[in-house]
């Protein structure tokens, strides 16, 4: 029997939607647990291939873990415990969120942009007045 | 019966702080090896009471292995006296029906 695929469980685990730090632990303490029955058999007088194969094999398969795991719904990411929000509002709540926020924003800061606008304004009716100098200069210089 | 998992982890997290392979073994010997959870129980059921606040975790180093150590909180004491209970009703009952001689 080969040995327990750790990686394999963490990325299983996060395909079904698990919550990363749950799947990440998850898989750090079947690590501990499968450390801790290889040294439970090799104290027992097990050679360490067979107290290794031994544990692996109690741990039992990757799948029936993830199915344990992803068969409690409140250790899911909130995408895969409310998939309808996920689906539908969620970028319901974006489309009106991106239009929004400037204008959000414009009107959180407004007295900042009142201040360019008009340094703007300024700027322009100068760049205008002096285009207007030279033009009047050549035709009637 | 779905419970039976949450409540002897429960009640054995009362008593002290416990991690996963230390809490399938304390079961299996406390039983009498008559209940025997898996791996693939235990850590699912230990992240559900994590999450709904029954239960909260703590990391330790022992013997070079970082461990995570379980412990019940209060809102788990609470819940460990509402499964106490239910397994008591569901346990009177079962006896009440295999005891009462027309169902023998």
């Amino acid at each position: 029997m080969r040995e327990f695929d750790f990686d394999a469980l963490h990325e299983q685990l996060l395909e079904c939607g698990i919550r990363p730090d749950c799947a990440r632990r998850a898989a750090s303490e079947m690590r501990d647990h499968f450390d801790d029955l290889v040294d439970e058999r090799t104290a027992g007088g097990a050679p360490e291939d067979v107290a290794r194969r031994d544990a692996a094999a109690a741990l039992g398969t990757v799948e029936h873990l993830v199915a344990s795991m992803s068969g409690r719904r409140e250790l899911k990411t909130w995408i895969y415990r409310y998939p309808l929000a996920a689906i539908l509002f969620y970028p319901l709540a974006c489309l009106v969120a991106i239009p929004a926020t400037p204008v959000i924003a414009g009107i959180a800061n407004a007295p900042v942009l009142a201040r360019w606008s008009m340094s703007l304004v300024a700027a322009g009716v100068l760049t205008a007045t002096l285009l207007l100098t030279l033009q009047l200069l050549i035709l009637f210089g | 019966m779905s419970g039976v998992p949450e409540l002897l982890l429960l009640r054995l997290l009362d008593d002290r702080e416990m991690y996963g392979y230390e809490l399938v073994r304390a079961i299996r010997e406390a039983t009498g090896e008559a209940i025997s959870l898996g791996e693939g129980v235990i850590y699912p059921v230990l992240h559900g009471l994590e999450r709904n606040g029954s239960l909260r975790s703590r990391r330790r180093s022992v013997g070079g292995r970082t461990r995570v150590y379980y412990s019940a909180t209060k809102k788990g004491r609470q819940r460990l006296a509402g499964l106490q209970d239910e397994w008591h009703r569901i346990r009177t009952g079962v006896a009440s029906v295999l005891e009462s001689p027309g169902h023998a």
